[in-house]
């Protein structure tokens, strides 16, 4: 009697510590406060647009009219003469901008950006430095496949898949390219819904609107030495009838490393990594340059 | 390595082997007394018997059989002996042996009795049981086809998910069949199947193992410390060995489980030799597939046939071949006729042959030479993506064993394996091309000395030589002594050096890819140091408590950050880049593995199972992550408990009830897998902020910014599983349907965590998200025998 009494609770005992469920729970003690930089350089362009935020715990809201810090101290050093440059806040684009005409951001240049901030009670302090592309980036449009043309059209002759195709020069010893193609007319009713990729309903395109709605994807070692290169526009990329605004950006080690790694943060088993960033001291974000060019097309019913 | 380098590495090695054999051979020389060798076979089917004792308690000497069934016992005084033979699941023999000074060659048949009797309770093993676990090597494990088969399983039974049940083993999930052993990555597990090394024994994306239960006769994993016949990974060795086939009669098995139809076939050929084989195929293609849209058309097949062939009492041959395929079909749109489609097909193939050799009563031999060949094949239609991804592998290999006398056997032996790997990748942005030749000698030696019945050493090295972009030479000293501290008590003591000299690149939903120790990656390097005590608790109950510590040199990790710092070595006519070298495919790396092992094992008796728990700790640090400093990978668990049991309800119940007689004619077998673990750790995001990855962009800016790396720890993984089997016998024919059930508690155990936007007017809330491993999992089969 005494092993079978055994046996049930021992077994009573099992089968109940095998239900429930696994909690998770992540504390705010995780939480780091950091700088948070948007920057992007571009040459002959001003320097009008360099967001500061600040990063929030998990699980807490974000406002987008708190997010952003209007009294950082915010310094451009141009690397080649050593002078540094003090910007501004913007109230109206919630941005830091450099308000005097002495300062002409060039090609393959390098500039420093230095950042501090009190954050919750934290004296914080960040830098990175980016340098420039060298000049050489264009599209020629005119032997560019662009203009008007039907979904997934094809190839009178042979039958094959017609593409819009970029031709394009690069910078010399830049070999990191990005194709962002926004659909200027997305609308649930433009949608495309008879695609060969996946049957997709309503419902799906409201719910993922911006994701179809913005499509990028990156070229990377490509060879500098030649000019002329071209590079096609996958149907994949236009879920839209409509015009497409498509822009070619040349980009920086800072921008080919925070793109590349920032849409491969989660890996298939679920865990994290950082993106590659190079800031030292407390800042995360992206301070980066590049040239650009854009190009518009069409795709008709 | 020059010349005279390899002069050098080589006179060094034989120098140690000549003095081995000399030494051996020197303690060895008595004509007085006798030798007997031989085979032991199971006497109902003709198979040779691996672990089998034998012993002659008087003189108080005995051995075990080694893989292929064969013994030696030397130094036997001149006179009659009771010759005791003893295997776990079978019947105990006593032969009477007379010995004349001589040299006796005998065959001896041992007939099988069902470990769950009462009858093998009554028999006590005449040679005790802690002397029988004083006769294994340490952190090895024997497990058998039966007891594969109890544990209940994912749908059918599994061999690598077997071996999870074993403390100092884990996976990262429910749906994974890697093994983690000891803190050691799967890539530094040896699979061998009949001698010949297995690259990705996996099937469906590593849920199930290629390895057909029905086909298996024995399992032997080392988890630690192995001797020096065995080498090329740092970890632990997997040796499978497959049926040889019943030589006395035909005899069938076939299962059904949800998941697939197999069947193993076994029949004598004459008086010369037998064959068997075993093919299994997964069918949901052929019915789920054939009723639902928009599944993926997969099945997976495998089979292997082994012929054995005995030319004569001294030359046995086997020929053993193994194959297996997965097959991956998907359509984006099923309703779409251009729709892109996935092509994806795998597969391992192995073939050996073996031949096996009694050079003299003292020397055995075995010489094999194996091929082994995994192949994967993927396209994505419409995006120009091509794969084609192999590892060759072809082995020239032999294993001498000396049996000098009592106190010392000698073992010697070569490995020669040249590996071809290839990797084309063919996608719009370039390609990868990838073609390199390697190969890979080594030498081993050991010497078994036993002085007295308390003490048993052996020493053995292994010689290295790995040429490929790069020349490597090691040598491995590795060390194992076992000590009988009192009647019930064993101490045991290994050490070792392990190299390494390729490294598997894990890709997630695509198979890995073998590559090498080159001009960008060193040669990996662990040391093992594994002390541990044997108890007997009772007669049939075994205490096994080992405490070990493995010091891991250039280990590697994938570089996560691989994309942006892949290089090309050429363009192509169309300017794509052409990636030839393994250049920044990983991170190099140092770590440790330390822990400790408690066993509880009853092979014998009405029930039947194991109680485990292992205490660990396993830290790496990686160049360029953590900032250098140590952290937990993905795999470390503080603590493990398993409890695995089965047993005969009749004869359970008859027991409770205190019944005198129990019915054999039918059984309920019931089998029990109860696992706790501590949580695996992950990394978690620790904030989120706002950043639009491009200029003049305006999509959704929210992003996660993450914590330390694996810093926190997912909830404790526990699950219960139970399978219940009722075994009916009619006429020759055994039918046993199944139920079993996985996660009887249907407990939800997190798998991993992602994270929701939710709006709430201008703001945006992430919400944490979970998703589990499996729920609880109901399956039917029927396993027939005949």
């Amino acid at each position: 009697m005494k092993t079978k009494n055994i046996f049930i609770l021992f077994l009573t005992l099992i089968l109940f510590s095998s239900c429930g469920e696994g909690i998770v729970n992540i504390g705010e003690e995780k939480f780091q406060p950091k700088i948070v930089v948007e920057g992007y350089l571009s040459p002959n362009n001003p320097i009008e647009n360099i967001k500061i935020s600040r990063n929030y715990p998990i699980n807490s809201s974000i406002s987008y009219d708190d997010v952003y810090l209007s009294d950082a101290d915010v310094i451009i050093t141009d690397l080649q003469t050593n002078k540094s440059y003090n910007l501004i806040y913007d109230p109206i684009t919630k941005a830091y901008k450099y308000i005097g005409n002495d300062l002409v951001i060039g090609y393959s240049k390098s500039y420093m950006l230095k950042v501090k901030a009190v954050i919750d009670g934290n004296n914080l302090y960040t830098k990175c430095i980016t340098t420039t592309p060298d000049i050489g980036f264009k599209i020629h449009k005119e032997l560019s496949v662009l203009g008007e043309m039907k979904y997934r059209e094809k190839d009178i002759i042979n039958e094959n898949l017609k593409y819009f195709n970029i031709v394009f020069d690069p910078s010399p010893g830049t070999d990191f390219y990005i194709i962002a193609t926004v659909a200027q007319d997305a609308s649930v009713e433009s949608f495309i819904y008879d695609n060969p990729y996946f049957e997709i309903k309503k419902d799906n395109v409201i719910k993922n609107f911006e994701r179809y709605q913005y499509e990028s994807k990156w070229i990377q070692n490509i060879n500098t030495g030649v000019k002329k290169q071209s590079k096609n526009i996958d149907w994949i990329d236009t879920w839209f009838y409509g015009n497409y605004r498509t822009i070619m950006y040349a980009g920086d080690k800072n921008l080919k490393d925070y793109y590349i790694t920032i849409n491969q943060l989660q890996e298939m088993d679920g865990n994290y990594h950082e993106p590659k960033m190079y800031f030292d001291g407390d800042g995360i974000g992206i301070f980066g340059s590049f040239i650009a060019d854009t190009v518009y097309f069409k795709i008709i019913k | 390595m020059s010349y005279l380098n390899r002069k050098m590495f080589l006179k060094t090695l034989l120098i140690i082997i000549f003095f081995c054999i000399s030494f051996s051979f020197s303690l060895g020389q008595n004509n007085e007394l006798g030798t007997v060798h031989g085979f032991v076979y199971d006497a109902s089917n003709g198979e040779s018997l691996i672990g089998v004792n034998i012993y002659i308690k008087k003189l108080k000497i005995g051995c075990t059989t080694n893989l292929s069934g064969f013994f030696v016992l030397t130094n036997i005084p001149k006179g009659d002996h009771d010759l005791i033979i003893s295997l776990i699941g079978y019947k105990t023999k006593i032969l009477k042996l007379k010995v004349n000074g001589g040299k006796e060659t005998i065959k001896i048949d041992l007939e099988s009795e069902a470990v769950q009797s009462k009858e093998v309770v009554v028999t006590a093993q005449p040679q005790k049981a802690i002397d029988r676990l004083f006769e294994k090597p340490i952190s090895k494990l024997e497990i058998t086809p039966q007891q594969i088969n109890q544990i209940p399983q994912v749908i059918e039974s599994d061999l690598l998910r077997s071996l999870q049940t074993i403390p100092g083993i884990v996976t990262l999930s429910d749906f994974s069949s890697a093994l983690y052993i000891r803190g050691g990555t799967p890539d530094q597990n040896l699979f061998l199947i009949d001698g010949c090394d297995v690259y990705n024994p996996e099937h469906a994306f590593g849920i199930f193992s290629t390895f057909n239960t029905d086909a298996i006769k024995q399992v032997d994993l080392s988890k630690g410390g192995f001797g020096s016949e065995y080498g090329g990974r740092l970890s632990s060795v997997l040796n499978v060995t497959n049926l040889d086939g019943n030589r006395n009669k035909f005899e069938g098995a076939a299962s059904l489980s949800l998941l697939s139809a197999k069947t193993t076939l076994q029949l004598p050929l004459g008086s010369f030799g037998s064959l068997s084989g075993s093919f299994r195929r997964t069918y949901l293609d052929q019915t789920v597939g054939k009723m639902v849209d928009d599944i993926p058309n997969y099945y997976f097949y495998d089979g292997n046939l082994k012929g054995f062939f005995e030319i004569s009492d001294k030359d046995k041959l086997t020929i053993s071949f193994f194959g297996g395929n997965d097959k991956l079909d998907y359509k984006f749109n099923s309703d779409s006729k251009e729709s892109p489609e996935i092509r994806y097909d795998w597969g391992n193939s192995t073939g050996s042959i073996n031949y096996k050799r009694i050079l003299s009563t003292q020397l055995f031999s075995s010489f094999w030479i194996t091929a082994s060949r995994f192949s994967s094949d993927f396209a994505l239609t419409d995006f120009e993506l091509e794969e084609d991804n192999k590892i060759t592998d072809i082995t020239f290999k032999g294993d001498l064993e000396f049996f000098s006398s009592d106190k010392l056997n000698f073992r010697f032996g070569f490995e020669s394996k040249f590996l071809h790997g290839l990797l084309k990748q063919e996608f719009p942005g370039g390609m990868i091309d990838i073609d390199k030749k390697y190969k890979h000698h080594a030498i081993f030696s050991s010497l078994n000395y036993k002085p007295n019945e308390l003490w048993d050493i052996i020493i053995g090295v292994r010689g290295n030589y790995f040429i490929g972009d790069r020349t490597f030479k090691n040598l491995d000293p590795r060390l194992s002594v076992k000590y009988k501290l009192d009647d019930n008590t064993n101490l045991k003591f290994a050490t070792g050096i392990y190299h390494q000299y390729l490294e598997k690149i894990p890709r997630g939903f695509f198979i890995g890819i073998w590559t090498a120790a080159d001009k960008y990656t060193n040669n990996s390097k662990a040391y093992h140091y594994i002390l541990g005590v044997q108890k007997n608790i009772d007669e049939n109950i075994e205490l096994e408590i080992e405490g070990y510590y493995k010091d891991y040199r250039d280990i590697y990790i994938y570089n996560q950050y691989l994309n942006t710092e892949v290089v090309p070595d050429s363009y192509d006519d169309s300017n794509r880049p052409i990636y030839k070298e393994a250049r920044n495919i990983f991170s190099r790396g140092d770590g440790k593995s330390y822990g400790l092992e408690l066993l509880i094992r009853k092979d014998i008796g009405y029930i039947t199972g194991w109680i485990g728990y292992s205490l660990a700790r396993t830290e790496n640090k990686f160049e360029g992550i953590n900032q250098n400093k140590y952290f937990v990978p993905r795999h470390d668990r503080t603590s493990t408990l398993n409890i695995v049991t089965n047993f005969n309800a009749n004869d359970l119940i008859s027991r409770l009830k205190r019944k005198e007689r129990v019915d054999y004619s039918y059984n309920w077998i019931v089998g029990i897998n109860f696992v706790y673990s501590t949580g695996q750790p992950i990394t978690v995001p620790g904030s989120i902020y706002m950043v639009h990855t491009l200029p003049d962009w305006q999509e959704d800016p929210i992003k996660i910014h993450p914590t330390e790396i694996n810093s926190y720890r997912l909830p404790p993984y526990v699950r219960l599983d139970i399978s219940i089997s009722y075994e009916k016998k009619y006429k020759g024919w055994i039918l046993s349907p199944y139920l079993q059930i996985i996660n009887v508690g249907n407990r939800k155990n997190v798998w991993f965590i992602d994270y929701e936007d939710k709006i709430e007017g201008n703001k945006i809330i992430k919400k944490v998200e979970t998703y589990n491993m499996l729920p609880i999992l109901p399956s039917v089969g029927v396993n027939i025998k005949f």
